[in-house]
């Protein structure tokens, strides 16, 4: 049932819960995930009542980025196709940025690509010292398009062009070095950590924080429909490249890929 | 006679120093304080002999941010005088950005609010380690956006919305990790560390100062044109006038939590 992908529970307080909920796929971004969570912050959008949001996630990791079955699904779009589910994630991930209330991402594992887009566009983020992140598209003959707006404005360019184009890992504490996370905290501290900030933003006005975080983000440069639309038309054209289906089959294949150029 | 709200004090090198002077309320700031700050700031920028301008506190605190008994007068005041009120406030922090000499900060204590604006606003900042930040103004039911574009340059987007969403407080060692802090030293050892800084920037010419510090607003686009102020400073001057503005500042007041808290449910 596609309902269960994603969980939303809001307390007596005004304290909502979203929490992505496909363990055993690693949290993984699947066509009907992206479905699930646009459904769930457009409702939380809608609701005056929210003070603050938390994401989360069940399972060993936080989200694996892309998953598997949708990236097969991929590999045989048209561009328009391409196009146009590019747009809907990129949609999704602007559902995130612009929920009215504050927002925070409690990282309790790993998380690549796209799941580094949501930890990215929420306001603040929690993770646990064990976790691992990569920003792994370049792997794959892709580029991080629809979270880049995010992961940059969070990491900062000098770190996004490190870690955009090296794929590499790097732990917790590297992403509070960059900004990524806010904080870094054992993972049976996860818990205290969030809730302790919830308890912050509950001693703060409803309205102040809903136009404090508006002005924050026209303060520092809004994403634009123009930017995400830039956005889901590069990705389109990269992965109906021969480079991009290259990158996708050898994956799918679970080969090493050949890049043009190569010896 | 009261004392002066701001002091001012140029040395034979051309060194200015600016020091916050109400130490009965932590040098939180009121109307006085930025008008002030503008008329000093005007007058520092068209004397020859001033190189470069330090601020500091006098106290026990570098800057408790607005003094919030002054705000509760602002909200009852007209519309428009309300509004000049908040255009002040955005044009003391935007002038103090655009200031054409260097700026040093010397933190100690409490920095909070407007404090937080002022020391990003700064060009280089040194704090002691017993320096407390926090962007406490949604915790009042009022803004913080005339600094929000000096706070994001400092420590970026990602920290402004942490950090003003929650009004948590963070200490130099966080503030220095994000930026907003250039040095951290034990307290008392502000000018020791200043002294070197100050000395390195009396080396430089005065002309290529003026003109490097020109260059990297224009370059990484720091500065705030009349039409963001004005933005910027309405929507401030509005907010205050909200009731839950009133019954934030009230629970300030009545020393009692504001209507919103539920209580820490725990």
């Amino acid at each position: 049932m596609a309902e269960d992908l994603v969980l939303t529970e809001v307390d007596a307080r005004g304290v909502a819960t979203v929490t992505l909920n496909r363990a055993e796929a690693h949290n993984a971004l699947s066509h009907d995930v992206v479905g699930a969570l646009r459904a769930a912050f457009d409702a939380l959008a809608a609701r005056e009542d929210v003070r603050v949001a938390i994401l989360a996630a069940r399972g060993k990791s936080f989200s694996a980025g892309a998953d598997l079955k949708w990236m097969r699904r991929v590999a045989e779009f048209s561009l328009a196709e391409n196009r146009a589910d590019a747009l809907r994630i990129a949609g999704m991930f602007d559902a995130l940025n612009t929920l009215p209330m504050p927002t925070i991402a409690k990282v309790h594992g790993s998380a690549f690509a796209g799941g580094i887009g949501l930890i990215a566009a929420c306001d603040i983020a929690v993770g646990a010292a064990h976790a691992l992140f990569a920003i792994t598209e370049v792997k794959l003959g892709l580029i991080p398009a629809m979270i880049s707006p995010y992961v940059t404005a969070a990491i900062g360019p000098k770190a996004a062009r490190r870690y955009c184009q090296t794929a590499e890992r790097f732990d917790a504490v590297e992403a509070k070095r960059i900004g990524l996370l806010h904080e870094v905290v054992g993972a049976e501290e996860l818990d205290d950590a969030v809730a302790r900030i919830v308890g912050e933003i509950l001693k703060s006005a409803p309205e102040s924080l809903r136009a404090c975080k508006t002005l924050i983000r026209e303060t520092a440069g809004p994403v634009s429909e123009a930017l995400r639309e830039e956005t889901a038309s590069r990705i389109a054209a990269i992965r109906a490249s021969d480079e991009g289906k290259e990158g996708l089959t050898a994956f799918l294949e679970k080969r090493k890929p050949v890049w043009t150029g190569e010896g | 006679m009261a004392e002066p709200v701001l002091l001012c004090e140029t040395d034979a090198r051309g060194v200015a120093t600016l020091t916050f002077n109400r130490p009965e309320v932590n040098n939180a700031y009121n109307g006085d304080v930025i008008l002030g700050l503008i008329e000093t700031f005007g007058r520092l920028a068209g004397d020859g002999a001033v190189r470069l301008v330090v601020l500091r506190g006098n106290g026990r605190h570098f800057q408790a941010g607005a003094d919030l008994k002054w705000l509760l007068q602002a909200a009852t005041l007209t519309p428009e005088e309300n509004l000049q009120i908040s255009r002040n406030t955005t044009n003391a922090v935007r002038g103090l950005n655009a200031f054409p000499k260097p700026t040093i900060a010397l933190v100690h204590g409490g920095c909070f609010g407007g404090g937080t604006g002022i020391v990003a606003a700064c060009d280089i900042v040194i704090a002691s380690d017993d320096a407390i930040f926090s962007i406490t103004e949604a915790r009042w039911g009022v803004m913080a956006g005339p600094i929000f574009p000096q706070l994001i340059a400092a420590i970026g987007e990602h920290n402004v919305r942490r950090y003003a969403l929650t009004c948590e407080r963070f200490g130099a060692a966080r503030a220095r990790e994000m930026g907003l802090v250039d040095e951290v030293c034990a307290p008392g050892e502000l000018d020791a560390v200043a002294g070197p800084v100050i000395e390195a920037i009396l080396g430089g010419g005065p002309a290529a100062l003026r003109e490097t510090k020109r260059l990297i607003a224009d370059v990484a686009k720091l500065a705030v044109d009349d039409a963001a102020a004005e933005a910027l400073a309405v929507q401030h001057a509005l907010k205050r006038q909200t009731a839950e503005a009133a019954e934030g500042l009230r629970s300030f007041v009545e020393k009692r939590s504001p209507s919103w808290y539920p209580g820490s449910g725990r």
